[in-house]
């Protein structure tokens, strides 16, 4: 959409430029200017060739801006003595440079600042900037590019359902039934499409395109890993009676598949390079599993007087390792004894002070 | 839950204070113990005839003309407000000036001395300060010394009366007055850890501490509880008597108080703890397990089974606990045992649905114990496979502390039987107050107890 302006051709060349830089006075070019609407948004990018450049609503203009608090022939840019200047051309609501309240009848434009008229946005810029490497397109490259398959929609809409249900199985003891299975779906599938739902509505924002598909395959894929990675951790630590590595290692097999499967939406979602979101989405993943993780620590110390009981219990061909007899469980337990030895002396200190 | 409900109204929380070891035997026979013992003679022989009272015909209005005067009412004060937190009765035994109550009319007193004071008033109008000379924490009673108080002690009666003799409660109920209640005594009560009285009279809160006399004004028991609809309950006044021989006169510090606590309460855990072990294992069988039964007679049991309509879920289960025990705060009861066995199966239930569902009855204490910050540490738990008896199970054993008694534990003890595809045993023990190594060795007696196929 950038188009070349070039307006009044040769005029430029005769006004000598002199302070300018050599650039524009080798190509004969004023340098970019940018149209924005007031929310930022990039309307139109165009090429300032000639000497001058007139800007407004009206067809007649070098620069069209449909914006209806625009006027007609709002105001223009020339080039005086080498300077850019804009000059109203007696807009009824008025121009403005940068974020002055000030009025302007006429002024000098220096690069990058901004014009504000109507509901818009101008701005000038040199070109000859680097460009940046053009984007990857996740949906067309790589790994990601399978998330937004249909088959692939299809597969984690299925995995999905299915561990939702073996979840619900899990929990009831009745007979199965299509309506308690139904609700125990729910509120996840709520969850997950609400979740969807905001990812798409930022790659909506940021890309112009919602991608809803693409979202709502990865939040039901992180449905599905979750679950199975969940049981498998739980198993494990029955299977070998490794107790004491249930907190951590539930935290870290969460922590990861929520860590990809925030990346995989940013991905799809936001621009930038790669390195920096998974940065993002490592520290997003560790605070949303850290601070309450966090919490529970601080909170380890306060008084409950309930013991904390939950035991892993499977199907007993699951166990691999033997157990202890009574009396070395007992003998274990004196490390209990220690610990509240410790904690009667911390009491106690307190309480001293 | 607790048989029994305290008659103090209002109790605080905190930790206790102290009494003297009770199977100690007095050094020597002082004076005052002679005294007891003589008051007591009259009522030794059990075959021999009553003794009216000596102001009269033995009616209700003469035991009340004649002893109103010997009955107080105790008042505990937090100092910072001025005004009473909790109120009980007591009266004057073993010296003039001597009070005895309950102890958990004075509690506060003994957990909080810095935060309260307690005083007594007598029905004439009399008050004075009280101090706290003993305690006697497992069978609720307090010695404190009345200033300004000359009344003479009244008889401790050192026989049990025949049961159905005709028993004057008295007390302060609700804060009303001097209040004499009639009913009989209908023995000791049975099954109970701690020897107590049953007593057919209404004893209301406030009278915690007070009298029980016999016709001829000496007293049998101490208002302790009730349980409601004229069934209470009354201290033996032979531990009134032991108490009082035990007491010095000197007012103990709190260090020496709690030790004294510590001691009875130790003395006490052993008590039990031997009793139960040198017991024949009682067992009970549960479709398919031998499981510990009634261990002991003060060990009350009871059981049933359900099937639950919705779910492929059938329970036996069997729930034990004692019946009484030790007030320490209003926040820690103690000398507790109990125990349940649940035996759960299904009929068509995968195995994985079955097991999940025990882990999720086992996230929540099916039994529980008070207990607060200021009297014990939290728990610490441990958790693994448990191989014994041929059976093995996944067992959790949480454990806690008490602050102020050096060497007593709170445990929780929890096995599933890991044995069957659609049938496990969940065991639980708790017991409340009891040294580590007696909480070890009863853990393991209930373990090993737990056996497969009948017996």
């Amino acid at each position: 959409m950038n188009t070349e302006l070039n307006v009044g051709a040769n005029v430029a060349a005769d006004t000598g430029m002199t302070g300018a830089g050599t650039q524009r006075q080798d190509s004969d070019r004023r340098g970019i200017l940018e149209v924005f609407n007031r929310s930022g948004l990039l309307l139109q990018r165009l090429r300032w060739a000639g000497e001058r450049v007139t800007v407004g609503r009206a067809y007649d203009n070098d620069v069209i801006v449909s914006d209806p608090y625009v006027c007609p022939h709002h105001f223009e840019l020339r080039i005086e003595s080498g300077q850019p200047r804009v000059h109203d051309l007696g807009s009824v609501n008025g121009t403005y440079l940068g974020s002055s309240r000030q009025r302007i009848q006429s002024a000098d434009l220096d690069e990058g600042q901004v014009i504000q008229f109507g509901h818009s946005q101008m701005r000038l810029l040199q070109d000859g900037g680097a460009l940046a490497p053009t984007w990857l397109d996740s949906s067309r490259h790589g790994l990601l590019a399978m998330l937004s398959k249909s088959w692939v929609l299809l597969l984690a809409v299925l995995s999905a359902l299915a561990v939702l249900a073996v979840d619900s199985l899990l929990d009831n003891a009745a007979p199965p039934k299509v309506l308690t299975l139904l609700l125990d779906m729910f509120y996840p599938l709520l969850l997950v499409l609400a979740w969807s739902g905001m990812w798409a509505l930022i790659n909506r924002i940021v890309a112009h395109r919602s991608n809803f598909h693409v979202h709502l395959t990865i939040a039901l894929l992180g449905v599905t890993v979750e679950f199975l990675t969940t049981q498998a951790v739980q198993l494990v630590v029955f299977a070998w009676d490794w107790n004491a590595a249930l907190g951590w290692a539930s935290w870290v097999a969460s922590s990861a598949v929520l860590f990809a499967v925030l990346y995989a939406h940013m991905r799809y979602a936001l621009h930038g390079s790669a390195r920096r979101q998974i940065w993002v989405a490592a520290v997003m993943s560790l605070f949303l599993f850290g601070v309450p993780a966090a919490a529970g620590f601080i909170d380890r110390n306060n008084f409950s007087s309930l013991p904390q009981l939950a035991p892993l219990l499977r199907p007993p061909q699951y166990r691999q390792v033997d157990g202890q007899n009574a009396a070395e469980f007992f003998q274990r337990a004196e490390n209990l004894k220690s610990r509240l030895d410790e904690a009667a002396q911390e009491v106690r200190g307190h309480r001293e002070d | 839950m607790r048989l029994e409900v305290c008659l103090l109204l209002l109790m605080c929380l905190s930790w206790p204070a102290a009494a003297q070891q009770l199977d100690r035997k007095p050094e020597g026979e002082s004076d005052r113990q002679a005294e007891w013992q003589m008051d007591g003679q009259q009522a030794q022989d059990p075959n021999r005839p009553l003794q009216p009272v000596p102001a009269g015909d033995g009616n209700t209005a003469s035991v009340y003309a004649y002893w109103a005067d010997r009955v107080v009412q105790i008042q505990v004060v937090d100092l910072q407000s001025q005004s009473k937190s909790g109120i009980g009765s007591g009266f004057i035994a073993g010296q003039p000036g001597w009070v005895v109550s309950n102890y958990h009319v004075i509690a506060e007193l003994a957990n909080q001395p810095g935060q309260y004071e307690a005083k007594y008033l007598t029905e004439d109008g009399r008050s004075g300060r009280l101090q706290l000379l003993a305690v006697d924490v497992v069978h609720d009673l307090a010695v404190l010394l009345a200033e300004g108080l000359e009344t003479q002690p009244l008889a401790l009666s050192s026989a049990a009366p025949p049961k159905g003799t005709r028993l004057y409660s008295l007390g302060y109920p609700y804060d009303i007055g001097l209040t004499i209640v009639e009913g009989t005594y209908n023995g000791l009560l049975e099954k109970s850890l701690y020897e107590k009285l049953h007593f057919t009279g209404s004893i209301n809160p406030g009278m915690s501490g007070g009298p029980a006399l016999n016709p001829a004004g000496e007293v049998v028991g101490i208002n302790v509880s009730t349980a409601g609809n004229q069934v209470s309950f009354l201290v033996p006044s032979g531990f009134v008597a032991r108490l009082i021989a035990d007491t010095t006169g000197q007012a103990p510090d709190q260090d020496a108080l709690n030790a004294m606590i510590t001691r009875q309460l130790q003395h006490n855990q052993q008590r039990i703890s031997e009793t139960l072990l040198a017991s024949t294992e009682p067992v009970t069988t549960l479709d398919g397990y031998t499981v510990p039964g009634a261990l002991a007679d003060y060990i009350n049991c009871w059981g049933n089974s359900q099937q639950d309509w919705r779910d492929d879920l059938s329970q036996v289960y069997y729930r034990c606990q004692t019946q009484d025990d030790i007030f320490l705060s209003g926040a820690l009861y103690t000398g507790v045992i109990r125990y349940q066995h649940d035996l759960l199966s299904t009929e068509n239930l995968h195995p994985l649905r079955f097991y999940r569902q025990l882990e999720q009855r086992s996230v929540y204490p099916q039994l529980r114990l008070d207990g607060d910050e200021q009297s014990v540490t939290n728990y610490q738990c441990q958790t693994g496979f448990l191989d014994e008896s041929g059976l093995v199970f996944k067992s959790t054993f949480c454990v806690r502390r008490y602050l102020n008694f050096t060497g007593l534990y709170d445990s929780y003890l929890t096995l599933t039987s890991l044995n069957e595809q659609q049938a496990a045993l969940q065991s639980t023990l708790v017991l409340a107050g009891f040294s580590w190594a007696n909480t070890e060795r009863l853990g393991t007696r209930f373990i090993s107890s737990i056996r497969q196929g009948a017996k």
